[in-house]
């Protein structure tokens, strides 16, 4: 039958080109490189013949005479139509358009026409990643996609970012960060530290609801899906490159005082309040203290030298802590393909000096791809072994003293770093923190060691053309082993009143996190009678996860055999000295899944979507365990309307609706057993005792996501300006929030609260992304993009709940769960220096307490974040400039709170030059007398809006004319390159940009300026 | 066909991994699940012991009675700690009455425990005659415990015993923590704890003075607890036959001369019927009750310090003047000094001389002066060096006694605030004690703010729990 089949349809085909004359027509395809395109498919307008270049990018098509125009398509390269004339040859460039690269989405479980895909996805191109100065992969989408918050909390060497997508879908849940895919394998979220982003090909972020339910109860708070790169076609080339930079402190906006100004600003104090000046030498000398004018000749000579003296010292403490730092990447590369199996293997070597001692990251990654294809078998092994060692500080994230970044503002000036006789100029007094946290860093050490492994496969089959099924696996492995030593010699030990301390503490601590992954799937596709194009493919998913912890301190270290294990003391009940092993735990998980996706296509014009999942997770009580997740969703391809076709200004044009629900099990409230009221071990003196742990809450589900997307995807004129618009309501219900006990009744004791599914809570927004090729010639391409997003959270409802304090907040219905919740403050009182507050009913008071506490002083979390750049690429030179920005942010400045506060002046610490505080009746001050105390409220919470110059690359690819002579050299590129140059913002102090409500003085990000140079062989 | 079985292979292999419905039942490891918590009898006196633990609560009853009453002025160190309380301003909002909330809070941690091992007692299995005996011990004890929390419950949260009174307290038997308990009238609750009382003598053995120990649930402590229910009944006859049976037992005489004042050193263990035990060098819970540390909150009154006369050891053993820190303050030395390590000192919750102190109040009632006034003297010369015994002329004048009597002997141990608003009795502070601010210088008797405010959060938590008149 199917020969019979065959044999019409040919003697059709044969009989149509008997009845008209054919020619043949050659060229060569290549791209804007002038390298061969291989497979690219050339085909005769109107008419049914086509061919499809060779290696060498040759082409040989047979057309009928009366054809006029061919057709080139390849992916990626969008088509280019050439009219023919009498010529029998026609070569031709094709230019790879962002537009069309855009063209697949890779939503980790399969890869979807753009068009045929109702889904809204944003794809970050492998260029984004390559060569930034950054170690991990989540600091470089920061403005590259709308909709997706990425703050850099922390410049410290390998921290990942804070990443959130339209906002947060959870309150009580640990974070908000998206599900991470790479190549197919789920990876734990914000440890990207071991993962070499150069690697990249690709970062596919998925906003919408019809991607999440693809990933049923994880994919709530947005999918980021990363390819890596594979074999390239051809023969095998090596790459080499190397990478060289500095990292500079960046720009602080606190101008600190110095001795002569901090003495002046203490005897100002002390003639306002002398009681809290009494111990602060520039009033204790003071001309003016009462007590000078009873001293002697002798005495008053001495006390005016001893302020001379003080003055003459002028210690820097940002050149003390502060350090240029370095960078430094080096990589060895091989891609090429062998028939139809390809490799890519990368092996980097990546080392980074942070801004300050004790912070630095030195990896080691080696990537192996291997895929083989042939007409039926495809099979892929993905492998990254990750090798990360980091060295910390203390604390770089909270107002302690062992934070640098506040010891160095807040240490005096006229306090020197050593004494004369050389040695540390340790002190307890108060303001010698600066002194006795250099000495302590000298000795002690902080740092961590990580290991990671991510393993992937993929296997197809394909039965006929039109089925095939296929098995996908993966392994996540993440090893951490902390370790912290405290040397016996620092001040800082020595001088302790634990006993503990003083004997010196070794520390490890030890992270295991393993997740492996199989899936079993099953694709069928078919088009019917040429307009019907359908699709199903249905999966079955297993995940496991397992996770470990410990830590271990002993105690008793020896200085002369320094941070080792071995140089602990033994414990006795003597000595004390006993090892305890603290944050111990093991945890796993098991998520079971079914799901299919279908899609059907009527004549490349309209798409339907839909996505059915069936989840089963053994981190809720048995009734809720199993749930499904469903989504559905439509594209209308506009442009392929007849109405459409006339408008030559609209290249494609296509609107695209879904709607899908999904679950946060990766950032759910309760931890995996939590469900389960649980009793724990305690005591009563001398017995053992077994109580109640945890309350439990057997009725647990999880926090449902809606999310109804609307977008709109755009090309015009020929492709030149392209984009896409999107709005979305993003609905979360079962929202978990603490829900009040009986007292009585629960005997739970003060915290009578369980955590339930309660409340509602929404985000909605609107994004844009455009990009225009203003100019596009062969030698000149120059490009522009832009695009924001603009979310706006809010409280529905809490349900059985009621409003509750979380941190500093308030969660109250109709507010954003991130807005401020504090008291307002009214100025200085310019008659008695009192500090003015408003009361609820705004009438001023200068009682604190008395205060109400407001909550319009906006919301932590940018209500429009975006980025914008342009690139240009003239012969060899490209040019590249990248910003990003985050509006409508709103942060307490602790700084501030510190660095203009006459108490914090009488207790010896440094002052901005800013300090203003009120002295005398009749002054208009900005900081209330020093009688007053000083409190928290809206005077600290600071606008930290900010447009970051994020960066800047200047590259030169040396002709190929000249690269030719050089035999065994293909490609030459050098570049200089410049990572957040510049930042403008109203915010004081550090860096405005954190995830967070409040600013902790933590590690700013460092401002770096790179070269490199890279050269394929 | 081989394509055929391929698939199916691979059918049949997705099919068994969804199958594994074994693997969605985990099971936590760092924690014990609710089915495997209470599995022996070894199992069920962990539970027990923890009830004993929790009931290290009774702190907050004794600091609350201290603060509403004239037992303690506020300390030279006090910051604002206690001042709502002190100065009547407090309210149910935790903001302006976290201490009377917290015996609201905090016995109802021992009840839930009590409750919890009670369900578990019949459900454990137990292995030979000795577990088999253990049970209903663990039971009685529990069962006790269960009936004194409530009774400290319904002390502060309920008016003076009156049969009509519908606002006594819910009786909780369940461990369920969603539930949303009721008020029931008083003698109800009165009832209930009565007939836990009488259940959980019933299961324990007789004590013997070898056998008695002060630090479970006895027939012996048991019967004092029944003594103190009867007297805040007013059910004087089975009061004083209460205590005379306690008394009777011998288990611990009145003690006196340094024996008594090493009682608030933990030196000995003389007169305590029933004790939560504080050993370790952080169980300093009663220790840094009144004062923390060196810093002194809360010190005795001007009023107290001046009630004891001449020649009564308790003046010094309870109130004492010192440097504490880096000055010379006056602080309550009845919980200071340890024997054990710094603060480290036990609670006190029943002692014999409350015994003789209900006997004789009691015999008062009963219109035996005499009777009462024996107990009072017996008392009275354990305690005053050189004391001649009194005599009363009438009970009323005995009576009048006794309560003074109770405020001396058993200052800062919970009982003042009880005491005055069982007899309808003022707080009359001294103007000293005040900072010669009359505005809470004394409390009328009857006044509502002789019933503790329930606690805002129960209100919102609980939308059957009703609030006590004059609170909102």
């Amino acid at each position: 039958m199917r020969k019979f089949t065959s044999l019409v349809l040919c003697f059709l085909l044969c009989a149509g080109q008997l009845w008209a004359q054919n020619r043949t027509i050659t060229g060569k395809v290549v791209d804007e490189k002038g390298n061969p395109l291989a497979g690219v498919t050339v085909s005769a307008k109107g008419f049914s013949a086509k061919a499809q270049t060779a290696s060498n990018g040759t082409y040989s098509l047979v057309v009928p005479t009366n054809a006029k125009q061919i057709e080139f398509s390849y992916v990626g390269y969008g088509t280019e139509t050439i009219t023919i004339g009498s010529s029998i040859s026609y070569s031709i460039t094709l230019t790879s358009s962002s537009a069309e690269i855009g063209d697949v989405v890779v939503t980790g479980y399969a890869r979807q026409k753009k068009s045929q895909y109702a889904g809204s996805t944003v794809k970050v191109g492998g260029e984004n990643f390559k060569n930034v100065p950054v170690a991990t992969f989540d600091q470089m989408l920061q403005g590259k996609v709308p909709g997706l918050t990425v703050l850099n909390g922390s410049g410290q060497p390998g921290n990942p970012a804070s990443v959130v997508l339209r906002g947060p879908t959870t309150i009580l849940g640990n974070s908000n960060n998206p599900l991470y895919i790479l190549d197919g394998v789920p990876v734990e979220a914000a440890v990207f530290a071991s993962i070499n982003p150069n690697d990249f090909e690709s970062v596919e972020v998925l906003k919408d609801g019809l991607s999440m339910a693809t990933y049923g109860n994880r994919g709530a708070a947005g999918v980021i899906v990363a390819t890596t790169k594979k074999g390239t076609p051809g023969k095998a080339r090596l790459v080499l490159s190397s990478q060289y930079g500095t990292k500079m402190k960046p720009q602080f906006n606190y101008d600190m005082m110095n001795s002569t100004e901090l003495l002046a600003a203490q005897e100002r104090l002390g003639t306002v309040l002398p009681s809290s000046a009494a111990a602060l030498p520039g009033w204790m000398y003071s001309k003016l203290n009462p007590t000078y004018s009873t001293l002697t000749a002798a005495q008053k000579a001495q006390y005016d030298r001893n302020l001379d003296s003080l003055k003459g010292i002028n210690t820097n403490w940002d050149d003390v802590y502060f350090r240029t730092g370095t960078f430094q990447n080096y990589e060895i590369g091989l891609s090429g393909s062998i028939g139809k199996a390809s490799v890519f293997s990368n092996i980097s070597y990546y080392t980074e000096k942070g801004l300050i001692d004790r912070s630095d990251m030195k990896r080691v990654t080696a990537r192996n791809n291997f895929s083989y294809a042939d007409e039926k078998l495809s099979f892929s092994v993905t492998s990254l072994l990750g090798y990360t060692k980091r060295n910390f500080q203390e604390s770089t994230t909270t107002n302690g003293l062992t934070n640098p970044f506040l010891v160095t503002r807040i240490t005096p000036s006229y306090i020197s770093l050593y004494k004369t006789d050389g040695t540390f100029n340790t002190s307890t007094a108060q303001p010698y923190y600066g002194v006795n946290l250099y000495e302590a860093m000298q000795y002690n050490q902080n740092y961590n060691d990580q290991f990671k492994l991510t393993l992937g496969s993929n296997t197809s089959y394909k039965i006929n053309k039109n089925i095939s099924f296929g098995l996908q696996t993966g392994v996540d492995f993440r090893e951490t082993q902390g370790t912290i030593y405290r040397d016996t010699r620092p001040f800082l030990s020595s001088s302790s009143t634990s006993a503990l301390t003083r004997a010196g503490i070794y520390q490890e601590a030890l992270a295991r996190n393993l997740q492996i992954s199989v899936r079993p799937y099953f694709d069928f596709q078919k088009t019917f009678a040429e307009k019907h194009d359908v699709e199903f493919t249905a999966n079955a998913e297993y995940l496991r996860n397992f996770q470990k912890s410990y830590t271990v301190t002993a105690y008793g270290t020896d200085p002369k055999r320094p941070n080792t294990p071995a140089a602990t003391t033994a414990g006795t009940t003597a000595n004390a000295l006993i090892p305890t092993l603290t944050n111990a735990g093991k945890a796993e998980r098991t998520i079971e899944s079914v799901f299919g996706m279908v899609r059907y296509t009527y004549n490349k014009k309209y798409t339907v979507n839909g996505t059915l999942r069936y989840d089963g997770t053994s981190n809720l009580p048995e009734p809720n365990r199993f749930h499904a997740f469903y989504a559905f969703g439509g594209v209308w391809e506009m442009s392929q309307e007849n109405f459409f076709k006339n408008v030559r200004q609209i290249s494609s044009l296509r609107l695209k609706a879904s709607y899908g629900q999904s679950a946060n099990a990766d950032n759910f409230p309760l931890n995996y057993f939590d469900y389960n009221p649980t009793y724990g071990q305690g005591s009563y003196e001398s017995l053992v005792t077994t109580v109640r742990s945890g309350p439990g809450n057997p009725a647990a589900d999880w926090e449902y996501t809606g999310v109804t997307n609307i977008s709109l995807e755009f090309s015009l004129f020929k492709n030149r300006v392209y984009g896409q618009l999107d709005w979305y309501n993003k609905q979360t219900t079962n929202l978990y929030a603490p829900n009040q006990l009986s007292y009585l009744g629960s005997g739970l004791g003060t915290n009578s609260t369980q955590p339930v599914n309660a409340g509602t809570m929404r985000n909605r927004g609107f994004e844009y992304i455009v990009n225009v090729d203003v100019v596009k010639t062969k030698n000149l391409i120059w490009t522009v993009s832009a695009n924001a997003g603009i979310n706006r959270n809010k409280i529905l409802s809490l349900g059985t709940a009621t409003e509750f304090a979380l941190g500093t907040g308030l969660i109250k219905v109709g507010q954003d769960v991130n807005d401020h919740y504090d008291i307002r403050w009214a100025g200085v009182d310019a008659a008695t220096g009192s500090p003015l507050y408003y009361k609820q009913d705004m009438t001023l008071t200068n009682d604190v307490n008395q205060a109400f506490k407001f909550q319009d002083m906006g919301s932590s979390s940018p209500k429009l974040a975006g980025g914008f750049g342009t690139s240009l690429r003239y012969k060899g030179f490209d040019l590249s400039a990248s910003f990003s920005y985050a509006n409508a942010t709103y942060r307490v400045n602790n700084l501030e709170f510190f660095v203009e506060n006459p108490s914090f002046l009488s207790g010896g610490f440094n002052q901005a030059r800013s300090l203003n505080f009120w002295a005398k009746p009749g002054d208009i001050a900005s900081t209330q007398s020093p009688a007053y105390q000083n409190s928290f409220g809206s005077k600290y919470i600071q606008d930290a809006s900010f447009l970051r110059f994020r960066n800047l690359t200047l590259a030169y690819t040396v002709p190929k004319a000249a690269i030719n002579k050089m035999k065994f050299i293909s490609n030459m590129r050098f570049y200089l390159q410049g990572q957040n140059l510049a930042v403008w913002t109203k915010w004081k102090g550090y860096d405005p940009e954190d995830d967070n409500n409040i600013s902790l003085s933590e590690y700013p990000n460092p401002r770096s300026i790179t070269a490199g140079l890279e050269i394929t062989f | 066909m081989n394509k055929l079985n391929k698939f199916l292979f691979l059918s049949f292999a997705a099919a068994s991994i969804i199958s594994c419905k074994k693997d969605l039942d985990l099971k936590p490891t760092d924690t014990i699940s609710t089915d495997n918590s209470f599995l022996s009898v070894d199992d069920l006196q962990k539970g027990a012991n923890a009830i004993y633990g929790r009931y290290l609560n009774r702190a907050n009853t004794m600091i609350v009675s201290s603060l509403l009453t004239d037992e303690v002025k506020l300390g030279p160190d006090n910051s604002g700690q206690g001042r709502f309380t002190y100065t009547y301003t407090f309210s149910s909002d935790p903001t302006g009455g976290g201490d009377v909330n917290s015996i609201w809070i905090g016995m109802p941690t021992v009840i839930n425990q009590a409750n919890i091992v009670l369900e578990y007692a019949d459900k454990v299995p137990a292995n030979g005659a000795v577990e088999q005996a253990r049970i209903p011990i663990i039971k009685g004890q529990a069962i006790a415990m269960r009936a004194l929390a409530h009774f400290e419950v319904l002390q502060g949260y309920a008016k003076k015993y009156d049969a009509a009174d519908p606002l006594g307290i819910p009786y909780i038997t369940s461990s369920d923590i969603s539930q949303k308990p009721a008020r029931i009238p008083v003698a109800q609750t009165v009832a209930r704890i009565e007939a836990d009382l009488d259940a959980a003598k019933a299961l324990l053995p007789a004590v013997t003075v070898a056998s008695f120990s002060d630090t479970v649930m006895n027939q012996v402590n048991i019967t004092a607890i029944q003594a103190r229910v009867a007297l805040y009944k007013r059910d004087w006859q089975k009061a004083s036959d209460y205590a005379t049976t306690v008394i009777n037992s011998a288990v611990k005489p009145l003690a006196n001369g340094a024996t008594y004042t090493g009682i608030w050193t933990d030196a000995n263990k003389s007169e305590i019927l029933f004790r939560i035990r504080q050993d370790a060098a952080t169980s300093t819970t009663v220790g840094n009750l009144y004062t923390n540390g060196n810093l002194v909150y809360y010190a005795p009154s001007d009023k107290l310090t001046a009630a004891y006369g001449a020649g009564d050891i308790r003046k010094a053993a309870f109130i004492a003047t010192g440097t504490v820190g880096s000055s010379v303050k006056t602080y309550v030395n009845k919980f200071f000094t340890s024997s054990k390590g710094p603060r480290v000192l036990d609670v006190k919750a029943i002692r014999i001389a409350e015994m003789y102190l209900i006997r004789a109040e009691a015999q008062a009632e009963l219109g035996n002066v005499t009777a009462g006034t024996t107990d009072l003297n017996t008392l009275r010369s354990n305690r005053i060096s050189g004391y001649t015994n009194q005599t009363f002329a009438n009970a009323a004048d005995l009576i009048t006694a006794i309560v003074d009597e109770r405020y001396k002997e058993l200052a800062f141990e919970g009982f003042r605030y009880f005491d005055l608003k069982r007899r309808s009795l003022p707080v009359t502070r001294l103007l000293t004690d005040t900072d010669n601010n009359t505005t809470w210088q004394i409390l009328p008797a009857d006044n509502f703010r002789f019933t503790l405010p329930i606690p805002q959060q129960e209100l919102l938590g609980n939308k059957n729990m009703v609030q006590n008149p004059g609170y909102n």
